[in-house]
């Protein structure tokens, strides 16, 4: 392709922008589409692999009557104070399919000097845990000093790294990566701060634990271990790690069904009228088409016209509709993610790049390719025939 | 010599049945031949000019230009041959509707030198020799308008200038001087007898009675035949 197609190309585009733009709009709202679903799409598989991995217990017990239905309790922090009976955890650590229990205390506080809204602070035993602690590790990998606090990737850090409950400070050791659900917005501390917290609070300097996490033992029946504390115990749940995900799968698959649907759906719009609009435009640009064959054209350089034409057309699209869905999407990424209901993490900056790359490179073909049968017959045009076409 | 066709047959199906639009035709042009076909409408004229042009093929038979056999040329060879050495004016004019009349003008240039065209308006046009075929034509005030713009006769005479533009061995022109009034017919003819007396080879096809006076190589053309002036059986000259 040299400048004088170059130009030819160009200049078809500017000088018809009626068709030219209504196409690349088109083209602009796939793009939109293809990106923000794409996007999208990560974003949930992110939020529920993190969550996945954070969660890291096979068996969690929890009080009953916790709202299990749409997973707050644990997986999105519970606002509510509930407890679980004594003894449960004793009794859990004892079972043999047990391989570690470990308790969890959530208190919430009224008011924080961070935050705009009651702030929920877990408490682990440092002795026990196998989830919360691996977490920390990945941002703070020294032992967590007595009196300091972790804190959730939505935590606003004061000045001094500092978070302030119930009129005494607590320094910040380190901020967490972002999980996507409320855990974001919660502190973590071990179990002898919460006791301070709860001190200073005047509430019982023992806390109570609500909920209990258990790893199972290799071979393990997670059956048999729930029949066991349900007999023992009234007042409490026992989820499998499966009981727990399943809804949350099935509403991030349906979302995943719904936004590739769209996306499926633009796609075979978009191909349809670029075809259409292309076969309709050659159909009128015969004599055009002619002439250059007449004035020197190749065959084959009539069809790179044609394809250039299409390329062209596509580029425009994507960049208007990457420029546009680029704009809403981080925007209203923290809208999004506070309304699917489902753990959603922004993809990081590769991934981010990987999908631009992906959603250019297919738009940038996507022309050409639906438009190469089209460049085809306008390649094979017969000149002398579609010359005398009007002429008769 | 230039062009040397020889056996040319063309031959269409029409509701079931093959003819022949040209039937073996021979023919030739040297430098600064002035040749000029006559001949009916349906005649075959169009058909035969479109096959020595190089934008139709035949059925049968051989058309040799400068020394190369078009059967022997890829596509691109030969239509390498149609921007440069060969200037083909079509019987109905053609523009690219949304450049201007010059910009289709110098489209022949543009893509011999695989350039952009530059030149959007006549002031900025440094090629004098254009200029003077543009201002004997009687187009140079309207070259900067867009072919929407222009009569039948004005792009007639314009796709004229296109196909000097390259200064071409042979000027192969179909009608030249239709749709054009008594006064500018002749200047289109004077102006392809100059370019023949400047060694372009010319040959039109027409149902202009001047063309007698023109060319210095006359032949009818009659049911597909090409014959010399004298020997057709088609007495409507």
């Amino acid at each position: 392709m040299d400048k004088t197609d170059l130009n030819l190309i160009i200049e078809n585009y500017l000088r018809n922008p009626f068709r030219s733009l209504g196409i690349s709009l088109l083209i602009a709202l796939l793009a939109s589409v293809l990106l923000v679903g794409g996007l999208l799409s990560i974003s949930l598989s992110k939020g529920l692999n993190r969550l996945s991995s954070r969660l890291g217990a096979d068996v969690i017990v929890i009080p009953q009557g916790s709202e299990i239905d749409d997973q707050t309790i644990l997986l999105q922090g519970d606002s509510r104070k509930a407890y679980l009976p004594q003894g449960s955890l004793e009794f859990i650590r004892g079972l043999a399919d047990v391989e570690v229990a470990s308790p969890q205390y959530f208190l919430m506080s009224l008011s924080a000097s961070c935050c705009d809204q009651k702030v929920l602070i877990i408490g682990f035993d440092p002795a026990t845990d196998f989830v919360i602690q691996p977490w920390i590790r990945e941002v703070f990998t020294e032992k967590l000093p007595h009196g300091s606090v972790v804190v959730g990737s939505d935590i606003r850090e004061g000045e001094k790294k500092t978070v302030k409950f119930f009129n005494q400070e607590y320094p910040i050791a380190a901020t967490l990566e972002p999980i996507g659900n409320k855990l974001d917005q919660a502190v973590f501390v071990d179990v002898a701060t919460l006791a301070n917290i709860s001190e200073a609070a005047n509430y019982d300097s023992t806390p109570t634990y609500s909920s209990i996490l258990i790893k199972l033992r290799s071979g393990a029946d997670a059956e048999r271990l729930s029949r066991e504390v349900y007999f023992r115990f009234d007042g409490l749940q026992v989820l499998t790690r499966k009981n727990l995900f399943s809804g949350l799968e099935k509403s991030a698959d349906f979302m995943q069904f719904i936004v590739w649907t769209i996306v499926g759906f633009f796609l075979i719009v978009a191909v349809a009228a670029v075809v259409i609009s292309f076969s309709l435009s050659t159909r009128e640009r015969r004599r055009e088409y002619a002439l250059l064959r007449i004035i020197g054209f190749a065959r084959k350089r009539l069809k790179i016209l044609v394809l250039g034409e299409a390329l062209l057309v596509s580029v425009v699209g994507t960049y208007i509709g990457l420029f546009f869905a680029s704009v809403a999407f981080f925007t209203f990424r923290i809208w999004i993610g506070e309304h699917v209901g489902i753990p959603f993490i922004v993809p990081e900056s590769v991934e981010i790049v990987a999908v631009y790359a992906v959603v250019i490179l297919l738009l940038h073909l996507i022309g050409p390719a639906v438009v190469y049968g089209v460049a085809n017959k306008v390649s094979g045009i017969d000149a002398y025939a579609a010359l005398r076409e009007v002429e008769h | 010599m230039i062009l040397n066709a020889s056996n040319l047959y063309k031959t269409y199906i029409r509701r079931g049945n093959e003819f022949n639009a040209v039937e073996d035709v021979e023919f030739f042009a040297w430098s600064g031949d002035f040749s000029v076909i006559f001949g009916e409408s349906g005649s075959g004229k169009s058909t035969l000019l479109s096959l020595l042009a190089g934008v139709n093929r035949p059925t049968q038979g051989s058309i040799v230009f400068n020394g190369a056999e078009f059967a022997n040329l890829s596509d691109a060879e030969i239509s390498a041959i149609r921007n440069d050495k060969l200037g083909y004016v079509p019987q109905e004019p053609v523009f690219l509707p949304y450049f201007t009349v010059l910009e289709n003008i110098l489209l022949p240039q543009a893509i011999r030198d695989g350039k952009k065209i530059e030149v959007r308006d006549l002031a900025d046009l440094a090629d004098a020799e254009i200029i003077s075929k543009l201002e004997t034509l009687g187009i140079a005030h309207l070259v900067n308008e867009m072919p929407a713009e222009l009569s039948g006769g004005e792009l007639k005479r314009a796709s004229i200038a296109r196909a000097l533009v390259n200064k071409p061995d042979i000027v192969i022109a179909d009608e030249p001087t239709s749709n054009l009034d008594e006064a500018n017919g002749k200047i289109v003819f004077d102006l392809l007898a100059d370019l023949a007396r400047s060694g372009t080879s010319v040959l039109v096809a027409t149902h202009d009675s001047r063309g007698f006076k023109y060319g210095d190589r006359v032949y009818t053309m009659h049911k597909g035949h090409l014959l010399p002036s004298g020997e057709s059986d088609y007495g409507g000259l």
